[in-house]
């Protein structure tokens, strides 16, 4: 099913000492989604050299920003580029190529401008109990302070129309970006849709992932942030 | 009077009104003229109160605190607070605007582009 005129899909990673992972991550992206944008957040490991002649736009940033600043250098840039869909995918392999087509789905029907990936409503792969545990109490805390319900908050895999992309301003450059997305969804009145999709825990992701303290963190410097900027 | 005065109000007073009379000529000079008059309160206040310790005993007892060194140990202690949330503010700022820069050279670096 090749509609004819293919909407101009981007894929957008961020990535960070991710030189073990990365390269088969793009390689699967690009069998099926040709324009993969990587930002490359300052890493210190051979990630760079691990995309050399990669048919992938590799921007980089000098000093390391934090995965939120990341995300958004690519949504900028996939926009400036003529992108129709954004897609945010996480650069550790936790995510399924497959899934992506699901999410852009309802984007392309009309049906709402915002998909965010839920593993909660879909599968996921040996995730950690305490893992379950802090994601389920985010989204509580989502629920009371963003007021929106969603049963996945930290889930990197989403999609947004070029409409829903131009609205998102991240400005919480590390983790707490996750939340802000949502925040941003819902004050624009975005039209979003949680669609389900499988994260894989491998030992790796669950190195390079965060600690379940971070979520303390990050609730910390949401409620901070709001009442000093 | 003056030979009433200990060793530490000798050291103290007249650095504290050294740094009095520096915020006044700032205030005269009219740069900063806010934050300036902020200052000369603050030093006067201070020398004042090395000056004649009764006072902040006095002060302290009328609002229910102990001992005088108690209310200026609170005082110093809430005015610490506040400069770590003014810093940590000012840091947020400051944080904000590196990205802004990082990502403008990432976006304008041609050669990253697709190979």
């Amino acid at each position: 099913m090749t509609p004819l005129t293919a909407p101009k899909i981007f894929v957008v990673m961020a990535a960070y000492n991710e030189a073990e992972a990365i390269r088969p991550v793009v390689d699967s992206l690009l069998s099926a989604y040709p324009q993969v944008v990587v930002v490359d957040d300052a890493s210190t490991d051979r990630t760079v050299e691990a995309l050399k002649d990669s048919p992938v736009y590799l921007l980089r940033h000098c000093v390391n920003r934090g995965q939120g600043a990341a995300l958004q250098t690519g949504l900028e840039f996939a926009l400036s580029r003529g992108a129709e869909i954004v897609v945010t995918f996480d650069a550790d392999g936790q995510h399924d190529v497959k899934d992506i087509a699901a999410m852009v789905g309802p984007l392309l029907a009309g049906e709402c401008e915002v998909t965010l990936g839920s593993r909660f409503l879909g599968k996921t792969e040996g995730m950690p109990l305490t893992r379950r545990l802090i994601l389920r109490a985010g989204v509580l805390f989502t629920r009371v302070f963003s007021r929106i319900r969603v049963s996945d908050i930290h889930n990197g895999l989403r999609a947004f129309s070029c409409r829903a992309a131009a609205h998102i301003h991240l400005e919480m450059d590390r983790m707490a970006h996750a939340s802000e997305i949502l925040d941003q969804i819902q004050q624009s009145g975005l039209r979003y849709r949680e669609v389900p999709v499988t994260i894989r825990y491998t030992s790796y992701s669950i190195g390079k992932g965060q600690s379940s303290w971070n979520a303390v963190r990050i609730a910390l410097e949401l409620l901070l942030r709001r009442k000093l900027v | 009077m003056l030979h009433h005065l200990n060793p530490f109000q000798w050291i103290v007073v007249p650095l504290l009104s050294l740094l009095f009379l520096h915020s006044l000529v700032l205030m005269a000079r009219g740069r900063h003229r806010r934050s300036a008059a902020v200052r000369a309160l603050l030093w006067f206040a201070a020398a004042a109160a090395v000056l004649r310790p009764e006072m902040t005993a006095q002060i302290a007892k009328a609002v229910g605190i102990g001992r005088g060194t108690d209310l200026v140990l609170y005082l110093f202690i809430i005015a610490c607070l506040g400069a770590a949330l003014y810093f940590y503010s000012r840091i947020l700022k400051l944080e904000t605007a590196i990205t802004a820069l990082v990502r403008q050279a990432a976006l304008q670096d041609k050669s990253q582009t697709k190979s």
